[in-house]
């Protein structure tokens, strides 16, 4: 479907413009339903809880295996977190770049959804928020589960809530950008289905430091790891749920310098990843290839 | 097409409408080797047309254990532990590839409206399915081989050769048994719709635990791992372990046992396929949704 490039600017104007709020909100909703109405609520709830259960099992018994008494190791419970709360990378930054995959090529509505009065990346930023509800579910479980199961020294008085929430907002502002970026590279790529999310979500996980300390890493990752927002998101919710990092190379930032360098390093990232999109969309509007089903 | 024409370009064609009653068995044998070829053909002439997937399916994988094979180093674990991470990353993707390549296959076919095109032909579905697996399988080594030697190389793994034979072995027979859950698991996942994409998420993570990809499946406990031995991929991964690197005492069962239980699955497994597939259709037949799309 090529579309003129001049037709999208002016279905905003006039009587049928849509407010931005109500397509976030209506994005939002349905990719809630598209996440939850496939099954009965019980079912839901067992989904939601098996997987991200069993990821964090799966570090548990890595741990397990090595000492027995690794599980009460102030390490376990940093790496045991960075894991939990990296579900939201896996709900936000992926299932914003499937949505268009999913709208494309499974239900064929992406043309549809196109067309409507309003910018389509309202539209993503509403699936983005239905992914971060369905991400903070993975996570709250994850953390009752380590709290109750196996001792993580997580507790409610002691969380400085007024450091997370602010950290744990940039981190899902910078998923939802990553994501949009790959939105934007999923309009023009004929075939490899989630392949760009998935390398992306990846290496996140190697550099950010999620489940290891970043030092670790070798020397010349290092620079590439601290450019990224996620390093320093993790390193934040460290801070603000156990009250000390984990990474010894961070160890100099003040919580404050933590929250500022996450804010510029996530304002980089979502004008990068917003240029990202809006080019791939011109160049998917240019080359009509807006609604092409490639059957990956 | 004339009748002539017909004979002239298809001279191999056998004079008959193709069931099982209409031909004689060997036409029908071919017919049904040649639908396997053919559903095989594609998964691996794709393997060279889109050479792309490779640094995905090769690269990805080793990025994945990266990861844990850092937080093994974290622990200052042995490295014996380095190469159990590695195998299992790389044997993941025969996991991923039954759950999305082989269960899901079916349901991806009815989407695109491929799958009447299936049922409507003169040959028997099992064929289609064991075209699916035979191409899946050499799809999939093709990329587990990049990444097992990818991430060995990267993280310096060493492997003993000792037991070679018997390493081929029990590796062939847990892809056959595996395949053969992928043949079962593409016959009940058409049948639960939209419900068949979760449930193949669904397996991925808590089978990566139970199986051991990532630990020993010895530290589940011995029932627990016992019971996760209806996954091939457990006793197989665990075999492979065994006999890839130095004992580290680490094992469920003897390797021997192990592979001698993943023969017994195989066998098991394609006969479920078969009695599954035969549901299936009776049942999408009965209640008309063979063909329904976007439920």
């Amino acid at each position: 479907m090529a579309v003129n490039s001049s037709r999208s600017s002016g279905s905003r104007d006039g009587p049928w413009r849509a407010g931005w709020w109500h397509i976030v909100r209506t994005g939002a909703w349905l990719g809630w339903q598209i996440g939850s109405n496939w099954t009965d609520p019980f079912l839901f709830a067992v989904y939601s809880i098996f997987r991200p259960v069993a990821q964090g099992l799966i570090l548990v018994f890595m741990y397990l295996v090595i000492s027995r008494d690794a599980l009460s190791s102030p390490m376990f419970a940093h790496v045991y977190l960075g894991n939990a709360f990296f579900a939201f990378v896996g709900q936000v930054m992926m299932g914003v770049s499937w949505c268009i995959l999913e709208d494309r090529e499974f239900f064929r509505t992406f043309r549809y959804i196109y067309i409507l009065p309003g910018r389509l990346q309202w539209y993503i930023t509403g699936r983005a928020a239905a992914g971060a509800a369905i991400g903070a579910l993975s996570v709250a479980i994850l953390l009752a589960f380590g709290r109750l199961f196996l001792g993580l020294p997580l507790h409610l008085a002691r969380i400085n809530w007024l450091y997370l929430l602010p950290v744990l907002v940039l981190g899902i502002v910078a998923c939802a950008a990553l994501g949009m970026a790959l939105a934007g590279v999923y309009l023009i790529s004929a075939r490899h289905g989630g392949a760009y999310s998935e390398a992306v979500a990846g290496l996140l996980y190697v550099l950010a430091g999620v489940v290891y300390p970043v030092d670790i890493l070798p020397g010349w990752v290092q620079p590439l790891s601290r450019a990224l927002p996620l390093t320093w998101w993790i390193e934040g919710l460290r801070r603000a749920c156990l009250g000390c990092g984990m990474a010894s190379s961070l160890a100099w930032a003040s919580e404050g310098m933590i929250l500022a360098v996450l804010l510029g390093t996530a304002v980089v990232l979502v004008l990068a990843c917003l240029a990202i999109f809006l080019g791939c969309e011109r160049v998917a509007r240019q080359r009509g290839l807006l609604d092409m089903a490639t059957f990956h | 097409m004339p009748e002539h024409a017909r004979s002239q370009t298809e001279p191999s064609a056998a004079p008959c409408g193709g069931t099982r009653a209409e031909c004689s068995p060997a036409t029908y044998l071919l017919h049904n080797l040649r639908a396997l070829w053919g559903r095989a053909y594609v998964r691996v002439v794709g393997t060279n047309r889109e050479l792309s997937w490779l640094f995905f399916d090769t690269v990805l994988p080793v990025l994945g254990v990266a990861a844990y094979v850092y937080v093994y180093r974290s622990l200052k674990a042995p490295e014996v532990f380095v190469g159990y991470v590695i195998l299992g990353g790389a044997i993941s993707a025969y996991w991923l590839h039954v759950l999305w390549g082989m269960g899901s296959t079916f349901y991806f076919d009815k989407q695109s409206g491929q799958l009447d095109l299936f049922f409507i032909a003169p040959i028997s579905r099992m064929a289609i399915l064991g075209g699916m697996a035979l191409g899946g399988m050499i799809q999939t080594t093709v990329r587990a081989g990049g990444a097992l030697v990818l991430g060995s190389l990267a993280f310096g793994v060493r492997y003993r050769t000792d037991a070679l034979g018997l390493l081929v072995v029990g590796f062939l027979v847990t892809l056959i048994a595996l395949y053969g859950l992928g043949m079962v698991f593409a016959s009940l996942f058409l049948l639960h719709g939209r419900e068949a994409w979760h449930l193949a998420n669904l397996l991925q993570e808590p089978i990566f635990l139970l199986s051991g990809f990532y630990f020993p499946v010895k530290a589940l406990g011995f029932w627990v791992a016992a019971l996760a031995g209806v996954i091939p991929l457990t006793l197989g991964l665990d075999a492979l372990r065994q006999l890839a690197f130095a004992d580290a005492g680490m094992g469920l069962l003897p390797a021997g046992v192990e592979v001698a239980v993943n023969a017994g699955l195989a066998a098991l497994y394609l006969v479920a396929a078969a009695l599954a597939l035969a549901h299936m259709e009776r049942v999408a037949k009965r209640e008309g949704r063979l063909t329904m799309r976007w439920q």
